[in-house]
């Protein structure tokens, strides 16, 4: 996947006429899950109307003590969808931490670029009125908060700012799991979701630990993608460019769906077009998490992976896959950040036991 | 020694994997097979030539390994590994992606539910590399488990469970005896009485017939497995020769039991039939003591064999299922020189004789669609009280039968109420010579006398029948008397004494004067 310069941003501020490709990008880049974009979309471009823009604004071109802090939305993006936030939750989280360790942060930084947390980052700098870093501390998206390149960094997540409609709380604790587990476990409670400010750090500490030049990738990668969608010919051209790669083009045939320790789990089996004895199978939790071809892995988290409608290329999260639909899967690389084979995004993170010889 | 060749089918079907199931890549059922090795579903590396067998759930859950699976399947392909066992896996628990893999790559894939990877694997190696042990062991757990006396049907049970196949005893009519038929059709000339063991598209199936102590055809013991291969074939017809010895002891004793059983009761009935209205107490007792009901309304029924094959205790059992199954309680089916005998028992007159008739047509249409039952033609008689009327019941009955038979359709029914003069004549005309009607009175003692007085009786009356045969007309009249006993027959009746009649004229020979 092609990154966007780790100096400064192709665009210095991002206004809603960036928003479609940024959504476009951030599904992309959601490998089937993080939430559908299409509500966040549609308020942040109406949080950046009327020629409303937030600063974009480099890593490297803040002071090494400027305060940075992670914003991004915890829990059901089916909650979110029917509860949408109003966008001062993550503002809110913003101060409430501020207030916590008495220092006011300098930018802000999307937890998860894939999805609709790509979307809030933005809606949270527009409302606390600061820049967003070109960043994020996932490369894509994953089930728990804590599955970043900053915690592989041992950068702890704590204290961390939990807001709802309900409660506005701040959680320290030493233990970075124990911060996932306290705040799902409390996801019920806070009404299926929550806003969360985390990982307070400063610029220095930042540096070298998360995925460099996020936005600006699901910028670009948003932006071709929208025009290949539309142009079956440009496609091969669209994934050349990004260093995606078409694992396969083919039929779901199966799809077999369970719970494991609470969470899902899939087995998604299909043909392939070409060579219809050829298999490919989709092991799939709340996104996509590897992809088999005739038993040989060929991607897995946390690589991107998308699974794409053949005609449209809309991309079909991984619990609306179904038996019959014509799609290709398509994978990009991983993000440079993240350390080869670390556990916390490999596949003992979705409960499943890991494949001799993985990528 | 040098071992022969093993392959994947003979190990599957070498009777240690029980309750396996290959759930797909049949086509690579023939490899070779040169190593069993138990390895983990995740880490495993399977090699050329290899059973390799894997445990699915270990330690956590099988969800957690069910990908696993489809990676060491074509880790297991790459290499020319044999086969594939997961132990500890449902076979329904299996995704689309591992079967399709497995039938690409030609890699049997095997599900072993109930087994664990390392009890298997060493089972396993035994029977790759001491496969001679293994048969040993088979042949004494045979003998071990079957006990002393046992019926056929232990017999059937050992074999299937030591080959781990199908197993059966049937008849040379196919009529299954113990055990279950296999599902697929083998090709056995089974009247050829010669052990066959073969591998074919469907399995491989060995059979052994037994013989009668006068070198006719028995019965067949035979097993199926559908997996087998050339060791299967080999071991199954030595664990079956052995089984022939137990079988065979079973048939003989069988055999004794069956024909001491069927004499006594044809005796008892000769008895029961040669006394008049009052029975002898001694004979009332034993026909109560085998349960015998012939004190109340008996309706006799008749089965006519039709050809001339042995009775055989199979058709016996065949026809006596197939009265039970027509919702018939019957007395007991009582072998006889021409068929088998029966009777209802009721406590009072009127059987409903158009029920009856069909109960018996619906049993007989049941046991003529059996492979290898004798064709038989049925008579039913009408209902009499008491043992001398179980005795008129069943002659008339025999005649009925008679009747069924001269149309020789195997499974014809017919009441004596309802035969006319018309089925009469039919009958006259067509052979009475050979239709049997005479032939009780020609088997009874001074029969020939018996009948030269019927003759006479018939032509010319009581007394001109005395005067010609200078007999008194007391004896004539006790002649006919008894005689009309042994037939079955009223004499009295216009059409009974026509058919008798006609019967004695088909009877006398060509020129000769009454």
């Amino acid at each position: 996947m092609a990154t966007s310069a780790a100096g400064a941003p192709a665009i210095s501020r991002i206004t809603s006429g960036a928003v479609a490709d940024l959504a476009a990008g951030a599904a992309l880049l959601g490998s089937g899950g993080g939430g559908t974009t299409r509500t966040s979309a549609a308020m942040l471009r109406a949080e950046l109307g009327d020629g409303r823009s937030v600063p974009l604004v480099s890593l490297s071109s803040l002071d090494d003590s400027a305060e940075l802090v992670c914003v991004g939305a915890v829990g059901s993006p089916v909650a979110i969808n029917e509860r949408p936030p109003h966008g001062d939750e993550f503002s809110a989280a913003i101060e409430c931490l501020a207030r916590h360790r008495g220092r006011q942060p300098e930018a802000v930084v999307p937890l998860e670029i894939g999805g609709l947390n790509a979307l809030m980052a933005v809606m949270a700098a527009s409302r606390s009125g600061l820049p967003l870093v070109d960043a994020d501390a996932m490369g894509r998206a994953f089930p728990h908060m804590t599955q970043t390149t900053l915690s592989a960094a041992r950068i702890p997540a704590a204290p961390a700012a939990v807001v709802s409609s309900v409660t506005s709380s701040v959680i320290s604790t030493a233990d970075d799991s124990r911060l996932d587990d306290l705040v799902c476990s409390s996801l019920k409670t806070l009404g299926g979701w929550c806003a969360v400010a985390a990982y307070p750090e400063t610029a220095s500490g930042y540096r070298g630990a998360i995925v460099d030049g996020s936005i600006g990738t699901a910028l670009q990668l948003g932006s071709g993608f929208r025009a290949a969608a539309g142009d079956p010919t440009a496609r091969a051209d669209f994934l050349l460019s990004h260093q995606g790669v078409l694992l396969g083009s083919g039929t779901v045939l199966e799809a077999v769906r369970n719970d494991l320790g609470g969470r899902p789990r899939g087995a998604i089996t299909l043909n392939d077009r070409e060579d219809p004895q050829r298999t490919l199978r989709l092991v799939t939790s709340d996104e996509y998490v590897c992809v088999l071809d005739d038993g040989r892995l060929v991607a897995a988290s946390p690589q991107p992976i998308c699974v794409l409608d053949r005609t449209t290329w809309h991309p079909i999260s991984a619990t609306a896959l179904r038996v019959r639909q014509q799609v290709d899967i398509v994978a990009f690389p991983a993000s440079p950040a993240w350390p080869r084979f670390h556990p916390s995004v490999g596949l003992p993170s979705y409960g499943l036991r890991p494949i001799m010889g993985a990528l | 020694m040098k071992q022969p060749p093993v392959t994947v089918r003979d190990l599957l079907s070498s009777g240690v994997l029980p309750g396996t199931r290959v759930v797909a890549g049949d086509a690579g059922l023939d490899r070779l097979v040169a190593e069993i090795v138990a390895s983990e579903i995740n880490t495993g590396v399977p090699a050329a030539d290899t059973l390799t067998i894997a445990e699915v759930a270990g330690p956590g859950s099988i969800r957690e390994s069910l990908h696993n699976i489809d990676t060491m399947l074509r880790r297991a392909a790459d290499a020319g590994a044999a086969a594939l066992i997961l132990c500890q896996l449902p076979a329904e628990a299996l995704p689309l992606s591992p079967v399709r893999i497995a039938n690409r790559y030609r890699v049997p894939l095997v599900a072993a539910p109930t087994h664990h990877s390392i009890d298997l694997a060493y089972r396993l190696k035994l029977a790759l590399h001491h496969a001679d042990v293994h048969a040993a062991d088979k042949l004494c757990t045979l003998v071990d488990r079957i006990p002393r006396n046992a019926s056929l049907g232990t017999v059937v049970s050992v074999l299937a469970d030591s080959l781990d196949a199908t197993a059966a005893a049937l008849t040379p009519q196919g009529i299954v005896m113990a055990g279950q038929r296999p599902a697929v059709k083998l090709d056995i000339d089974w009247h050829r009485p010669v052990p066959v063991a073969e591998v074919t598209g469907t399995g491989a199936y060995a059979a052994r017939p037994l013989l009668n102590p006068d070198g006719n055809l028995a019965f067949w013991i035979l097993a199926h497995h559908p997996l087998g291969g050339v060791a299967w074939r080999d071991l199954a017809a030595r664990v079956l020769h052995l089984a022939e010895a137990f079988a065979a002891k079973w048939w003989a004793s069988e055999k004794v039991t069956a024909e001491r059983e069927a004499r006594y009761r044809s005796r008892l009935l000769g008895e029961v039939l040669a006394q008049g209205p009052e029975l002898p107490r001694r004979t009332a007792e034993l026909a109560d003591r085998i349960g015998w009901n012939i004190t109340g309304w008996n309706t006799g029924v008749h089965f006519l064999r039709l050809s001339d094959e042995t009775q055989d205790t199979a058709s016996a059992s065949a026809l006596d299922q197939a009265l039970l199954a027509a919702g018939l309680t019957l007395g007991p089916v009582i072998e006889q020189p021409d068929g088998w005998a029966t009777w209802v028992s009721a406590g009072r007159p009127g059987q409903d004789t158009t029920t009856l008739t069909e109960a018996v047509t619906y049993a007989l249409r049941t046991y003529t669609a059996q492979p290898g039952t004798i064709p038989v033609a049925a008579g039913i008689g009408t209902s009499a009280s008491g043992p001398a009327g179980l005795a008129s019941s069943l002659n008339a009955a025999r005649r009925a039968a008679l009747a069924a038979a001269v149309g020789g359709t195997a499974g014809s029914v017919q009441h004596v109420d309802l035969l006319g003069t018309d089925e009469l004549l039919r009958m006259a005309s067509t052979s009475l010579a050979d239709s049997g009607l005479l032939a009780p009175l020609l088997a009874s003692p001074h029969g020939a006398t018996l009948l030269k007085t019927v003759e006479a009786f018939l032509d010319f009356g009581t007394l001109r029948a005395a005067q010609r045969l200078h007999l008194s007309r007391n004896t004539v009249t006790t002649h006919i008397n008894r005689a009309s006993r042994v037939l079955g027959v009223n004499l009295g009746d216009p059409d009974q004494r026509l058919l008798v009649h006609l019967a004695c004229r088909a009877h006398r020979a060509p020129g000769e004067q009454s």
